[in-house]
């Protein structure tokens, strides 16, 4: 990886030439707001954390929303409208074995997931590497009933191309990390960004667009298959 | 483009250092808005073109008409203005906020004071890092600052990977439409485009050609070395990132190449993720009768230690070109725009005449708006009359923008500095003078009323004649009712009642193209 810091390299922001053009960018800013206030704080000083613009309620619990049976069923409903294929399984294994199915039934080469969810059935096409891969496989760290949308963290062994590369996706969603609704899953991010993973999608459906003529035409970049499997205990 | 473009505008407006008289500014306003006439006039005369702007607008109304119905809907619509005025309020400290945030996580950010600022530093950067090819998705904001022409200039290859994008660039044009940038083009006309671009005939089915796209433009994904997008919203508490998009090209953009240049509008930001909720609820479903878009990402740095993909450098261009000196205005409320395209979908003016006729990147109502307020009320002096004031794009705002009154301010900016002809100061002075005085008034009334009435009655042979000539051409005069709304009230209350509508006061209009 090349340095970004290096002194020609325009990335340098905290040089102090670029420092000085963003205080006088803030300054502009801030005398359009209020001209009359008096000027800039000391450099330096910490900017004080903003309240956020809404009266953010606390966080639901997620147990308590975890098995309520209609969020289940209204993400399962849908999943449907997005032309997504769903399966209610009752475990973890139930779901292996459905995908090691799907996989033998599509004669699929290779399926692509994080090391971690590999296991034994699946184990001889497995690969790190979605390129070329038929399917990429990923655990969905939460759902939103509301939307049919599962959310899926980047980390170390989870890449961003598992659920975006290979022409059909699947997701493992355990019950109780569907929410019902979309703001319930921002309630739940954290707070600060260094303890954000790099990507968080929220992902509805296959990949689609209306451009052409305004046609609706599945799997444009991303996949235009997608299958989840909602597990009714992990 | 035939007449006077905008840019060419922009620029004898900057060379002549703002110095230009009054006479010459109003000349040049003229002239400009003789060419939006000529454009106009062109989409009026493209029958093609007239039914895919009615079926446009008809296909997203019918699609958002249940959302629109929810009982919810005007509170979540209060709930993004709130969100987004609150935000604009505050907005140094939350630019200050978000910019230490994406250092923090390892992000560049680089603050672009105009369109120059920002167009060098993206090429500075892509010139340092040796890039040769760049993958574009969808961004309004390099389209503000024209980008593309200047990395080009550099030889370095940009493709769009949106598909209506891709294939406005294929085509050579601007963007159409905010979030259908191609909506405008037949089928048959991009089978052209792209059977040309292969080399062979890409056939004529939708889902053939969105193959061959994919095919085409997922090498270039991984072949690029630096990917360009816009920002949807940036997070201040977080110095996130987050793109809103269907078709997988914005998250390919921000995964492959190893460098990610984000390019914003200062404006574009919220305080926290749970302030994002009612946005990303109403932002769809205003935009395209959808609860969710495809893909909602959130970016936050580059890619972290240990992890296999995702970009290793981020680094983020926030653009002023013109903003601040929105904040604090009358038109402030227009930077909280998110960017639905619902006003354009509801516009009776851009469903007649597109939006290639504005010249401006961006369209429609909130185009009336924002490119003169962008670019200098003098580039765009025209765009304000493009309207009809009739409020559809008021009613349907995402973000409660009362666009129309903004337009109508526009107008009497426009007025004031002599943007426009003489003719409409002096017709609302001359209206004042005799609306101020009754009988003067009712004199008049006495002349015009039999001669409005003799008008209506030869019909015809007077239409587009005259000094209400371009008005009369499209329209059916209405009849002026017997005797006036003054004689009416002197006779009593009992004689007024009944409805009496004979075309309303803004006449019929008569269907055309």
């Amino acid at each position: 990886m090349t340095d970004p810091t290096t002194v020609a390299d325009p990335s340098a922001a905290s040089g102090g030439e670029a420092s000085v053009e963003r205080e006088a960018f803030i300054e502009r800013l801030r005398l359009r707001l209020a001209p009359d206030a008096p000027t800039a704080p000391t450099p330096n000083a910490s900017v004080p954390p903003a309240p956020s613009a809404s009266a953010t309620p606390a966080p639901p619990a997620p147990a308590a929303l975890a098995f309520a049976a209609d969020t289940i069923a209204l993400f399962v409903e849908r999943l449907g409208g997005l032309g997504v294929t769903v399966a209610e399984v009752a475990s973890l294994a139930q779901a292996r074995q459905g995908l090691e199915r799907l996989v033998a039934r599509r004669r699929w080469s290779a399926v692509a997931c994080a090391a971690d969810l590999c296991w034994d059935g699946i184990a001889a096409r497995h690969t790190l590497e979605a390129r070329d891969a038929p399917f990429g496989l990923s655990r969905a760290d939460w759902a939103v009933a509301e939307t049919g949308s599962v959310v899926v963290r980047s980390s170390a062994c989870v890449r961003r191309g598992y659920s975006l590369v290979p022409p059909a996706v699947g997701f493992f969603v355990a019950a109780r990390r569907i929410l019902p609704t979309v703001g319930d899953v921002l309630r739940a991010l954290p707070v600060e960004g260094s303890a954000l993973p790099s990507c968080v999608s929220f992902i509805s459906g296959p990949s689609s667009t209306s451009d052409l003529a305004a046609i609706h035409v599945v799997g444009v970049h991303g996949p235009g298959e997608v299958f989840v499997w909602v597990m009714a205990e992990e | 483009m035939a007449g006077v473009s905008a840019a060419s505008r922009r620029q004898a407006s900057a060379e002549s250092g703002g110095s230009t008289n009054a006479a010459s500014r109003r000349q040049s306003s003229a002239a400009s808005r003789r060419a939006f006439d000529e454009r106009a006039e062109r989409a009026l005369g493209d029958p093609a073109l007239q039914q895919v702007l009615r079926a446009g607008q008809d296909y997203v109304q019918a699609l958002s008409v249940a959302a629109r119905a929810a009982p919810d809907w005007p509170l979540a619509l209060d709930e993004v203005a709130r969100v987004r005025g609150a935000t604009l309020a505050r907005l140094d400290r939350y630019v200050e906020e978000f910019a230490s945030n994406v250092e923090k996580v390892g992000g560049h950010v680089f603050f672009a004071a105009d369109a120059a600022e920002a167009r060098r530093h993206v090429v500075d950067l892509a010139e340092l890092r040796g890039v040769r090819l760049v993958v574009k998705s969808k961004s309004m904001v390099t389209e503000e600052i024209g980008l593309n022409p200047v990395l080009e200039a550099a030889g370095i290859e940009v493709v769009e990977t949106d598909l209506g994008e891709f294939i406005v660039q294929l085509a050579g044009e601007r963007p159409f439409h905010i979030l259908k940038p191609a909506i405008h083009l037949p089928l048959d006309r991009i089978r052209a485009l792209f059977s040309k671009a292969a080399g062979r005939d890409v056939g004529g089915d939708a889902h053939a050609m969105t193959r061959y796209a994919r095919d085409t433009l997922r090498d270039k994904f991984f072949a690029a070395d630096m990917g360009i997008s816009g920002a949807n919203f940036g997070v201040a508490a977080t110095g996130s990132v987050v793109l809103v998009t269907n078709e997988g090209n914005g998250r390919m953009v921000t995964t492959l190449p190893r460098t990610h240049v984000v390019v914003m509008g200062v404006e574009r930001l919220v305080p926290t993720f749970p302030d994002l909720e009612a946005i990303l609820k109403v932002l769809p479903r205003a935009g395209v009768g959808l609860r969710a878009t495809t893909y909602v990402t959130a970016l936050t740095g580059p890619r972290r230690a240990g992890e296999a993909d995702g970009p290793e450098e981020l680094h983020v261009v926030i653009v002023d070109n013109g903003r601040s000196r929105m904040l604090g205005s009358k038109y402030e409320q227009v930077l909280s725009c998110i960017r639905c395209g619902a006003c354009l979908d509801v516009c009776p003016v851009y469903r007649k005449i597109g939006g290639h006729a504005y010249d401006a990147v961006y369209t429609g109502p909130i185009g009336a708006v924002f490119s003169p307020l962008l670019d200098g009320l003098a580039c765009h002096a025209e765009l304000p009359f493009a309207s009809s004031l009739c409020g559809a794009c008021t009613e349907v705002c995402s973000a409660r923008i009362p666009l129309a009154e903004l337009i109508r301010e526009l107008r009497e900016d426009a007025v004031e500095q002599g943007l426009v002809a003489p003719a409409w100061g002096a017709g609302f002075d001359g209206f004042a003078a005799v609306a101020r005085r009754p009988r003067l008034w009712g004199a008049l009334e006495t002349v015009a009323l039999p001669l409005l009435r003799l008008m209506t009655a030869v019909g015809a042979p007077l239409r587009g004649r005259g000094p209400l000539g371009a008005w009369t051409r499209d329209r059916e005069f209405p009849a002026p009712q017997r005797g006036s709304f003054r004689a009416l009230w002197a006779r009593g209350p009992a004689r007024r009642d009944g409805p009496d509508d004979r075309g309303g006061p803004l006449g019929r209009e008569r269907g055309r193209g």
